[in-house]
């Protein structure tokens, strides 16, 4: 049978008509869009290429296919008749593989965010010396043993409630969300949970991006230390965890301080305490030296006043005594000379008449009475022989 | 009455608000002789319990 090209063409295209939708899997090389209208797509996998054509209208997630992306892409075969050039129509291009988990991850991350799951206000504050930990991880894994040996390290005195866990594949989901329950119901009194795995594909990590498990985090009582994959991994569980750690160790790290610095603390602090304490009680006895100095300074000023003042007192008392001994020796010598005896030594008497009166005058006696006479060495016992009269004018 | 055991994270924390009055510098002689001996013995409290305690791991849920 002999074809035209015309009839050859439109035979295969109606051959490929029956073989109807199929899906083929592939890696997006090129995407472009004309008029805003049609679609160009090529996928390809090691050893070969397929183009693919559609409608904007018809591929709804066409802003969220890129080049590089893994997809399976739903569509039925057919030929351009007019160049022969084939190509699969497609009706629906999906991500495959990480690039379908990634489009997930992004959509669910955009609407637990939305409701505020992973609001930085609702993260709650870790005690500084957690005492129990529950710690939920793989056993026998390397992130269980890394974290253990970092901890011990650290720190000692912890009880560490180890639930093992399934951290990848089937039943993970539901493995990590029994243990939160458990730690929820039984152990309420625990400082915190470690939820932690090592690194993986986003496919391996793909438990910790479960919405069950995100939001049974978001509503655990305890709070939750999230260390999933490495680094640059961040999976929904660390957004929603109360703390994130990059890692198992990290986790250890974030959760205990190492004693060797908080011993180092408690001594530095202790020698702060003594140097305040030291230098409160110099800065007081500075102003008590200050205050010592200038009362010094001031007694000797005063003493010097009072020497001064003592001085002129002193002054004036003996130049008072000195008068008062001048006039006492005056009156003194006065008395002396006023002394009677002095009078007798001179060669005066006193007369007295019989009854011991001092005769001032010869009217006191009459003839024949017994007189003394007081001299300057004894007494002379006479009696009145005669009296004589002499006329004298009176002093006034 | 014996006073209940401070845990590690009470005795810390009463010791860093200790440090905090003396930090400000604004302290009062007589009082803070007390609150020196009651820091450090907040110090050797913690610094016992640092250097002796081991950690115990117990297996649960199964």
């Amino acid at each position: 049978m002999i074809f035209s090209v015309s009839e050859f063409n439109e035979f295969i295209d109606e051959y490929l008509d029956s073989v109807g939708e199929v899906v083929v899997e592939g890696e997006i090389s090129e995407i472009r869009i004309n008029q805003g209208k049609w679609v160009f797509m090529t996928i390809k996998d090691e050893s070969a290429s397929l183009r693919i054509f559609s409608f904007t209208w018809t591929l709804k997630n066409l802003s969220s296919l890129t080049e590089g992306m893994l997809v399976r892409v739903k569509g039925s075969p057919g030929l351009y008749k007019k160049n022969a050039s084939f190509s699969l129509q497609a009706s629906e291009v999906l991500p495959s593989g990480e690039g379908a988990l990634r489009l997930a991850f992004e959509q669910l991350r955009k609407k637990l965010s939305e409701e505020g799951l992973f609001d930085v206000s609702r993260k709650r504050s870790l005690v500084s010396f957690p005492e129990k930990i529950g710690l939920l991880t793989a056993r026998n894994s390397r992130a269980y043993s890394d974290f253990i040996k970092i901890i011990n390290a650290r720190m000692g005195g912890l009880k560490i409630y180890f639930y093992p866990v399934q951290v990848q594949g089937e039943g993970a989901v539901d493995s990590i969300i029994n243990g939160l329950d458990f730690f929820n119901k039984e152990l309420l009194d625990l400082d915190l949970l470690v939820i932690t795995r090592g690194g993986g594909s986003l496919e391996d990590l793909q438990a910790f991006n479960d919405e069950r498990v995100v939001r049974k985090v978001y509503a655990s009582k305890i709070p939750v230390v999230a260390g999933v994959g490495h680094e640059a991994d961040v999976s929904l569980v660390d957004l929603v965890a109360d703390l994130r750690a990059s890692t198992p160790s990290n986790a250890a790290e974030l959760i205990v301080r190492d004693k060797k610095d908080v011993i180092q603390q408690i001594e530095f602090d202790k020698k702060l305490i003594r140097q305040t304490i030291i230098k409160n009680i110099d800065e007081r006895l500075e102003v008590v030296r200050k205050i010592k100095s200038i009362f010094q300074k001031f007694t000797q000023i005063l003493s010097l006043k009072i020497s001064n003042n003592i001085n002129t007192i002193s002054n004036s008392v003996n130049s008072l005594l000195t008068h008062q001994i001048n006039k006492l020796s005056n009156l003194k010598r006065l008395l002396r000379s006023l002394n009677y005896q002095n009078v007798l030594r001179r060669g005066y008497s006193i007369t007295f008449s019989e009854d011991g009166s001092v005769l001032k005058n010869n009217t006191m006696v009459k003839l024949g009475d017994k007189i003394k006479t007081l001299l300057y060495n004894g007494k002379i016992n006479s009696k009145v022989l005669s009296l004589n009269y002499e006329e004298k004018t009176k002093k006034s | 009455m014996k006073k209940k055991q401070k845990n590690l994270n009470e005795a810390f924390k009463e010791l860093e608000e200790i440090v905090k009055k003396f930090e400000n510098e604004e302290i009062n002689l007589d009082k803070a002789i007390p609150e020196y001996k009651r820091a450090l013995r907040l110090a050797k409290f913690l610094e016992d319990r640092l250097k002796k305690m081991k950690n115990e791991v117990e297996e649960v849920g199964k």
